[in-house]
């Protein structure tokens, strides 16, 4: 099979229900959509598929997310990719936390509309297409 | 709609992974009410995501591996609380659509539920079927003539449906009474053909007999003379309920305790998933 010219998206969340969510969120658009469920396999699914930009919870299985953050970011292979948070943890400590390691934004879930997230996402992906 | 309903489910992930922060940091009364509001919000969630499980099937995810230059098949991990939470509903929802299902047929093939019962409004010492009520009060008051021969009672036979025959012989053309015992006597009457044969029918559909031993009596009565004959021999049959008897009878506790099974598992798993 050839290559696709379509854009990899990864999503990394452990709530099953949220990630088919997501993915049918997105999965109609002209992004390719991956996931991983805990911190572990989105390392080695971002090292792997080299995603256009990763969407990311922070609370998770085995690597939390912010450990995958400074792990992807200290990837020089992966440095640029962007990251977005979706998490649960709504303080400004974390909030800041995370971007101060390097995700380009930052979405609580409980004050998120998702129409919101896949218009950030699709900017993102946009800018880094014309880029 | 898409956009409302992800953004539900979204919204709903969000209050169960609060209140499970709620649950955490809270004990006694307060700690159970979270359990339950728990439950009610994955149950809630399990609902409304069905979707979600029956729109993707696994492993129909697919990502672009430039190490191997294709596309790769990628599961989903599989989430056990969610598969548990589905299956508590799936149980909750087959119980009640049993129920829906017993209600619905059961009678069409076994008569009325008994699912209430209303005492007698105006009680009475027998219960007599329709076409006696007329001689009711006759056979009743009738004098017993011993001259007059009894009739015979041979046979007793169940047939489909709930139905008892009782089959015997008799003078010709006189008319029987057979009394059933119940908590209430039934009576039922029959004319014998001119052969002497006659033969009556109890439908559990009509006047239900409780499990156990029943005795039954038969005499002739003469209706134009006022008299009757000496009952022949008691004679007795059992009714025995089929575990389908027993199950429709108690249809409604069964169901209910559906509910009490629903909320231990719905604690179970709220509990596993802590």
């Amino acid at each position: 099979m050839s290559a696709p010219s379509k854009m990899v998206l990864l999503i990394v969340e452990d709530d099953e229900v949220l990630l088919r969510a997501l993915y049918i969120l997105f999965h109609k658009s002209k992004y390719t959509i991956a996931s991983a469920t805990d911190g572990a396999m989105a390392v080695q699914m971002a090292q792997r598929l080299k995603p256009n930009l990763i969407l990311l919870d922070l609370l998770l299985p085995k690597i939390n997310g912010f450990e995958v953050l400074r792990i992807v970011k200290s990837d020089p292979a992966l440095k640029e990719t962007p990251v977005i948070i979706l998490s649960n943890l709504g303080s400004a400590e974390d909030v800041e936390r995370a971007k101060a390691g390097g995700a380009i934004d930052y979405f609580i879930k409980a004050n998120t509309d998702l129409s919101v997230l896949e218009n950030k996402i699709k900017q993102v992906l946009e800018i880094k297409t014309q880029s | 709609m898409r956009s409302a309903w992800l953004n539900l489910v979204l919204s709903l992930t969000n209050r169960i992974y609060s209140r499970k922060q709620e649950l955490i940091h809270s004990t006694g009364v307060k700690g159970m009410r979270h359990v339950f509001v728990l439950i009610s919000l994955e149950i809630i969630l399990a609902f409304i995501s069905t979707p979600l499980y029956l729109g993707i099937k696994s492993a129909s995810v697919s990502a672009y591996f430039r190490e191997k230059g294709g596309y790769e098949k990628i599961n989903f991990d599989y989430n056990i609380r969610r598969v548990l939470t589905l299956t508590g509903v799936g149980i909750f929802l087959l119980i009640w659509l049993f129920k829906l299902a017993i209600i619905i047929f059961v009678p069409q093939a076994y008569g009325p539920l008994p699912l209430y019962r209303v005492g007698n409004l105006e009680p009475i010492d027998m219960v007599v079927s329709g076409d006696l009520a007329a001689t009711s009060v006759a056979f009743q008051t009738a004098k017993t003539l011993s001259s007059l021969p009894s009739p015979q009672l041979k046979e007793i036979r169940k047939v489909a449906g709930g139905t008892y025959v009782f089959i015997g012989n008799s003078q010709p053309s006189m008319e029987v009474v057979l009394l059933l015992s119940e908590k209430n006597t039934i009576v039922y009457s029959g004319a014998a053909d001119k052969n002497g044969r006659w033969e009556i029918k109890h439908s559990q559909k009509d006047i239900r007999l409780s499990e156990g031993n029943h005795s039954v009596l038969v005499y002739n009565f003469d209706a134009k003379s006022g008299v009757r004959s000496v009952a022949a021999g008691e004679k007795f049959f059992k009714i025995t309920n089929t575990w389908i008897d027993s199950l429709v009878k108690d249809v409604d506790v069964s169901a209910n305790w559906s509910v009490v099974l629903i909320v231990i598992v719905g604690i179970l798993l709220t509990f596993l998933t802590l």
